[in-house]
């Protein structure tokens, strides 16, 4: 990796160890996250039983909380993959259209936009949920169609600048179709500020999920997401620490990643800062 | 030597400085989960309002510690016929305002809380009464639509309030003005945060054991506890099992617990779905490890409980022993009923033990039934549970209690076909809940509600899981014990430095 700092390196590692645990927490997981041993409750981190260690103590129904917080990695990361993408098709696309076709198009997204913006999105998020029901697909529905106006926006501004580019006007010449231009010439050309977008709002994403699930609407019980794991935490934090305290390290740790990470590729991609 | 002669004296006059000044305590302080929503004893009967204005007012009878009812206002009492009951009332109470507490007085206040246009959230504990009468200088007399039980149960819930005040000021400057003959008067009440009540000083009773009681409304239980343990509040309530575990070495707090009358239970619909089949509900009650769920995650506060009642409440028989825990023939039940893996729609709301639903759902799983939660807000938790089977789903938790200790407050709206509650339908049950409802002999009532509870046993209408257990939190000068009504009465305790 050329030009990567060891900084960098060390956190593109452990973003990559967050993904790869996540992806094989069934496999890696020491205890099925769901068993629960209710003469094991509230074991601190070390314990050991004859099926093996809980490296990170019990929960309050004797579940082990490595396992737990392992698979609450994939809910993390799932709800904030698939609510990003959802965010970033929707929000692109509007923010291209509104960019290409100006005139009254551009004012009813823009404005549908300051709409969204001004609504508190975790308050939205939290009615829509109350409304609909706490469910996992839900749960993505409601942060992917919060979150897609600051992609419009940065889409949008970014197909004004590009729209005015002689190679569009080359293309439109050629007889090239609005679709074909957007998809093909625009696009690519408007990816990198959308990427570094994304990149903040997967942090976030994160932090939601876990704020939605620790209020008692994201991820339901008995499966294990780190926003409920610590909610249930609170509950003992003077009898059991470690409830709170690994999930929220686990959180802490991979939203700093990934914002040092989106940091880091607003750098490689805005022209400001590209030396060369 | 003479130095630490010196300590020795000092150190011994510090320690007897606080000790002094606590021999009399002026004023309690107790840490409730929520403030009051009414001061209105005729209207909302929650346990923060129950908690609080019970001490203002006295009421027509009441219960000792051993729950026996007992003479307040009223004396004695007796039947003249089945459906019409005389009270003899005492005659040397006074409000606080120095007005007398007349018979009038009392038939005012059951016409007010039985009047339908009035609303009172208790109406129904209460309406069965349908006249109440003065019958002499110092006695009234009640009567009711058929013989009725409870009443006696029911009528420990009246407050007394006074005629003249209500219809002077009205309901609404009632409820911010109450003003009883009980043994605290309300000094001031700000909405939200607290209120303080003064003692009573012609209290009939004797004298109050406190100057002053200040409620304070601390909706965080970790808040309560420390307010308790640094010496911030007196006494709180509504501890969970865990919630003690950390505070058995303190030396200067006391958990104190009480087996109360609510009876926590799984219900479980036999009108719809997989519950329908009888054994899918037999298999269910095999299902479950009542004495690990109590131990392990409750810490062994509450009783088991083998009855749809609790041991507290009059009805309650103690051989109809409950399906015992057996995940091998419950296994088998569900193959036989070929409900394997069969989804159980669960309804839940933030109101009832997280706990206890995922430990259910893991041993429900056990034997191949697949729990799912359905969770809602508590109101609309009430109203689906309330509302069509299809509403009400599959399973639900509940923990019961009509505060009046009888089983005729527990059972008839929980099963008898018609009622509120009701999604099980049993002609044997209800003619034996209709006949230990209409009369008044007690042996009688009782063989009637063993047979109740033997059919609801036998067709598994719910599982009674155990009856809980009422925990406070008090410091160790404090000398009370709670009732299993969950009684607030401040005239009750005790402060023995």
């Amino acid at each position: 990796m050329r030009g990567v700092s060891p900084g960098m390196a060390l956190i593109l590692l452990l973003l990559v160890a967050f993904i790869v645990a996540a992806l094989a927490a069934p496999w890696i997981a020491p205890f099925d996250p769901l068993r629960q041993s209710l003469l094991m409750r509230l074991r601190p981190p070390g314990t050991t039983v004859a099926a093996g260690m809980y490296l990170l103590g019990t929960d309050d129904l004797g579940r082990d909380l490595l396992s737990r917080v392992l698979h609450g990695a994939r809910a993390s990361i799932a709800v904030a993959a698939l609510s990003v993408s959802i965010s970033l098709a929707f929000g692109t696309l509007l923010g291209l259209l509104a960019g290409w076709f100006r005139g009254w198009v551009a004012i009813a997204i823009m404005r549908s936009v300051d709409t969204m913006l001004s609504i508190p999105a975790i308050l939205l998020a939290v009615l829509t949920v109350a409304v609909l029901g706490p469910s996992f697909l839900n749960l993505i529905l409601v942060l992917g169609l919060t979150r897609w106006p600051r992609y419009t926006r940065v889409a949008y501004a970014q197909t004004l600048q590009v729209a005015t580019l002689p190679y569009i006007r080359a293309a439109e010449m050629a007889g090239a179709g609005s679709a074909r231009i957007l998809w093909r010439h625009i696009l690519p050309n408007i990816a990198g500020p959308l990427m570094v977008v994304a990149t903040s709002e997967f942090g976030l994403m994160i932090l939601f999920e876990a704020g939605l699930s620790f209020l008692g609407l994201g991820i339901q019980p008995p499966y294990p997401s780190w926003g409920s794991i610590m909610s249930v935490g609170r509950q003992y934090v003077e009898r059991a620490w470690w409830l709170t305290v690994f999930p929220g390290a686990c959180l802490f740790v991979l939203v700093l990643c990934v914002n040092l990470f989106g940091d880091w590729l607003r750098d490689r991609v805005d022209p400001r800062s590209q030396g060369r | 030597m003479l130095r630490s002669w010196t300590i020795g004296l000092l150190t011994a006059c510090a320690l007897a400085g606080p000790a002094l000044a606590q021999a009399t305590k002026d004023t309690l302080i107790v840490d409730l989960p929520g403030d009051v929503a009414t001061m209105d004893p005729h209207v909302q009967w929650d346990t923060e309002s129950y908690s609080v204005y019970r001490n203002i007012f006295d009421n027509l009878v009441t219960r000792d510690t051993a729950g026996k009812i007992v003479p307040q206002v009223a004396t004695a009492w007796r039947y003249t016929d089945p459906t019409t009951i005389v009270f003899d009332l005492r005659t040397d109470i006074t409000f606080s305002d120095g007005s007398k507490l007349t018979p009038a007085d009392v038939v005012f206040s059951i016409k007010r809380i039985t009047n339908p246009a009035f609303r009172s959230p208790q109406l129904s504990q209460f309406d069965q009464i349908i006249a109440a009468d003065v019958t002499g200088p110092a006695q009234v007399t009640l009567r009711t639509k058929s013989p009725y039980p409870v009443l006696l149960a029911q009528l420990v819930k009246l407050s007394i309030v006074p005629q003249a005040v209500v219809e002077k000021l009205g309901d609404q400057a009632f409820n911010q003005q109450v003003l009883g003959s009980g043994p605290y008067v309300l000094k001031s009440w700000q909405r939200g945060v607290a209120s303080t009540l003064e003692a009573n000083p012609g209290y009939w009773r004797g004298a109050t054991p406190f100057k002053t009681v200040t409620f304070r409304a601390v909706p965080d239980i970790a808040t309560r506890i420390a307010d308790v343990r640094t010496g911030r509040a007196d006494i709180t309530r509504g501890l969970s099992p865990d919630d003690t575990a950390p505070l058995k070495n303190e030396r200067n707090l006391q958990v104190l617990s009480v087996a109360t009358e609510r009876v926590t239970h799984l219900f479980l619909n036999p009108a719809i779905g997989p519950t329908r089949d009888k054994r899918v509900r037999q298999a269910i009650a095999h299902a479950i490890d009542r004495d690990a769920i109590i131990a392990a995650l409750m810490l062994g506060f509450p009783k088991r409980a083998d009855v749809m009642l609790t041991e507290a409440a009059f009805g309650w028989v103690g051989d109809v022993p409950f399906w015992p825990y057996d995940p091998a023939r419950a296994k088998a039940l569900v193959k036989e009923a070929g409900a394997e893996g069969a989804e159980i729609p669960f309804l839940t709301s933030p109101a009832y033990d997280r706990r206890v639903n995922e430990a259910v759902q893991q041993m429900l799983g056990e034997v191949g039934l697949k729990v799912s939660f359905v969770m809602v807000d508590q109101p609309t938790f009430l109203r689906r549970r309330q509302g069509t089977p299809e509403e009400a789903l599959n399973m639900a938790q509940g923990r019961w209690s009509c505060a009046c200790q009888d089983a005729d407050g527990v059972i008839f709206p929980l099963f008898r076909t018609g009622s509120q509650w009701a999604k099980f339908s049993n002609a044997e049950f209800d003619t034996a809940v209709d006949a230990a409802r209409v009369t008044l002999d007690e042996k009688e009532r009782l063989t009637h509600y063993r047979r109740a509870f033997t059919i609801l046993r036998d067709e598994v209408a719910a599982v009674p899981l155990f009856q809980d257990a009422a925990i406070y939190l008090a410091r160790r000068e404090l000398k009370w014990t709670p009732t299993p009504n969950e009684a607030f009465f401040v005239f009750d305790m005790k402060w023995v430095p």
